[in-house]
């Protein structure tokens, strides 16, 4: 659009009543008309001149006498100030008519010339009016982008919000597990989800990951991964033949060497066995009834999304009754406080353990108050996400 | 994050060297300095990550794309002197499986030799 814009004449409308200046603008400016660089309107009053304002909303520049019958230039003035569009006027007025040209300034007159008019000095007024006038376009596109591109994090806020299961507990009548969820958006929106459903009656699936970079594409391609990691799940395959499938998938076409990290489990709510696969996610804690906290160490697999052939790896333990897998993005362990120091593994191991409070929600909203104070005035530069799974058969 | 550009004549090739914290805020940055190094026909080069204290996958994303398209340019890219953090980092996501990695930047400088 601003490309075509550019090849537009420039269109200037005229206000005199004097009927001679018709005749040498157009001898002054037949270079520029003929080739279409510019375009003149012309109307003897400030009536006429609103009605072709009205009609052409191409005109972007006025140039008006003062002294007129009907309307006379200083009303007009004041008209087009109402009109809220892109417009600069130009009085034209006797040489040291002072009051007059003070009162067409206090009423948003952009210059003024005087009478009689310099052809020359009117040709370097338009062109420095038309540059503005530019100048002014330029910014309020900028303006626009500015509008758009915060619309786009707003975009991706919700698609971050809309897909992400948030109803506790989420499988009333079903029980053997407490679960809780929580993810609080960065204001730049990264691209955290979590998800948990059912395989079957007796195996609950977790989902834990983060997509690099942040904003719109971040978040589509959180929403595809969710999505194809639900349909290969619940196909009923162990967790890394389910990573490989959905890893292959998202390799293929992916030209924006984006990458997802993905950490997914299977657990068995009557037998406590514990089945998982990483693809390059942070380790989760298991957290015993006990109340000791400890890293659940997995075989390092790469994230998904960059090498289509990847095998990943299927491990399984056995929880014991009371036991809590505590899944989390690097949000929580990268959180940084004034001092630009991050929250870190070791405080969060602390934060995890002897907690004295045995429930998923109790254990997430302490992680969330702790890495808060942590982080003090700090933005928070990162989502914030994490799972927590009981085994409570 | 400051990024700093050596042109090692001798062998020859491009040094890039990084200072500080590289997360989304700055990556692009960095994406366009590699972007711009690779067009103009920059294709053998070195991170050295000597100085650099932290990496976001904003940051990861970076250095894969910088391989891949080194590699289609029968180029490469070698990482150098990663602090333990960073290594955590590219040990954790599989990085370090998919990129060429040296302990110092003479290491690197070396792997160019053969």
């Amino acid at each position: 659009m601003t490309q075509t814009g550019k090849l537009l004449p420039f269109k200037i409308l005229v206000v005199d009543d004097e009927p001679d200046l018709e005749l040498l603008i157009r001898q002054k400016f037949r270079r520029q008309i003929r080739a279409g660089e510019m375009m003149f309107a012309f109307a003897h009053n400030g009536v006429e001149a609103l009605e072709i304002l009205h009609q052409d909303s191409q005109i972007e520049m006025v140039l008006t006498d003062i002294n007129m019958p009907i309307m006379d230039g200083l009303t007009l003035l004041g008209k087009i100030g109402n009109l809220d569009r892109m417009l600069k006027t130009v009085v034209v007025s006797a040489y040291g008519d002072m009051d007059n040209i003070r009162a067409a300034m206090n009423r948003g007159a952009y210059d003024f010339l005087t009478k009689p008019i310099d052809l020359n000095d009117l040709e370097v007024t338009i062109n420095k009016t038309k540059q503005r006038i530019d100048f002014l376009r330029e910014s309020e596109r900028e303006h626009r982008l500015l509008v758009d591109i915060q619309n786009e994090l707003n975009v991706a806020t919700r698609i971050q919000r809309s897909i992400l299961p948030c109803d506790f507990p989420p499988f009333p009548g079903i029980e053997g597990f407490e679960l809780f969820a929580e993810m609080i958006p960065a204001k730049e929106v990264g691209g955290d989800f979590y998800d948990f459903f059912l395989l079957d009656e007796n195996r609950l699936a977790l989902a834990i990951g983060d997509v690099s970079g942040k904003g719109v594409p971040a978040a589509i391609f959180m929403a595809v991964t969710r999505t194809l990691l639900k349909s290969v799940a619940l196909t009923g395959v162990q967790a890394g033949e389910c990573l490989k499938q959905v890893n292959r998938m998202l390799s293929l076409e992916n030209t924006s060497y984006m990458f997802v990290t993905l950490y997914y489990a299977i657990l068995n709510i009557v037998t406590g066995e514990y089945q998982f696969s990483n693809a390059g996610h942070n380790l989760p804690y298991i957290i015993s009834a006990e109340g000791s906290a400890r890293e659940l160490p997995a075989a390092a697999g790469i994230v998904l999304g960059i090498d289509e052939n990847y095998e990943y790896q299927t491990e399984t333990i056995n929880l014991m009754p009371g036991d809590i897998i505590f899944l989390f993005t690097d949000g929580i362990t990268e959180s940084f406080n004034e001092a630009k120091e991050m929250y870190g593994d070791e405080r969060l191991q602390r934060c995890l353990e002897h907690t004295g409070i045995s429930g998923p929600k109790e254990i997430i909203r302490k992680v969330v108050r702790e890495v808060s104070i942590h982080a003090g005035e700090e933005p928070q530069s990162d989502d914030l996400t994490m799972l927590a799974a009981k085994y409570h058969p | 994050m400051l990024i700093e550009v050596i042109e090692e004549q001798s062998i020859p090739l491009t040094i890039v060297g990084l200072n500080g914290r590289m997360d989304s805020s700055n990556s692009r940055e960095f994406e366009e300095k590699i972007v711009g190094l690779i067009q103009n026909g920059k294709t053998k080069m070195i991170v050295d990550c000597a100085q650099l204290q932290y990496i976001s996958s904003a940051g990861l994303r970076v250095f894969l794309m910088a391989a891949k398209q080194l590699t289609m340019a029968k180029g490469k890219l070698v990482l150098s002197s990663l602090n333990d953090d960073v290594r955590q980092v590219f040990n954790l996501t599989g990085f370090s499986s998919i990129f060429e990695i040296r302990d110092s930047r003479e290491d690197a400088m070396k792997s160019y030799d053969a």
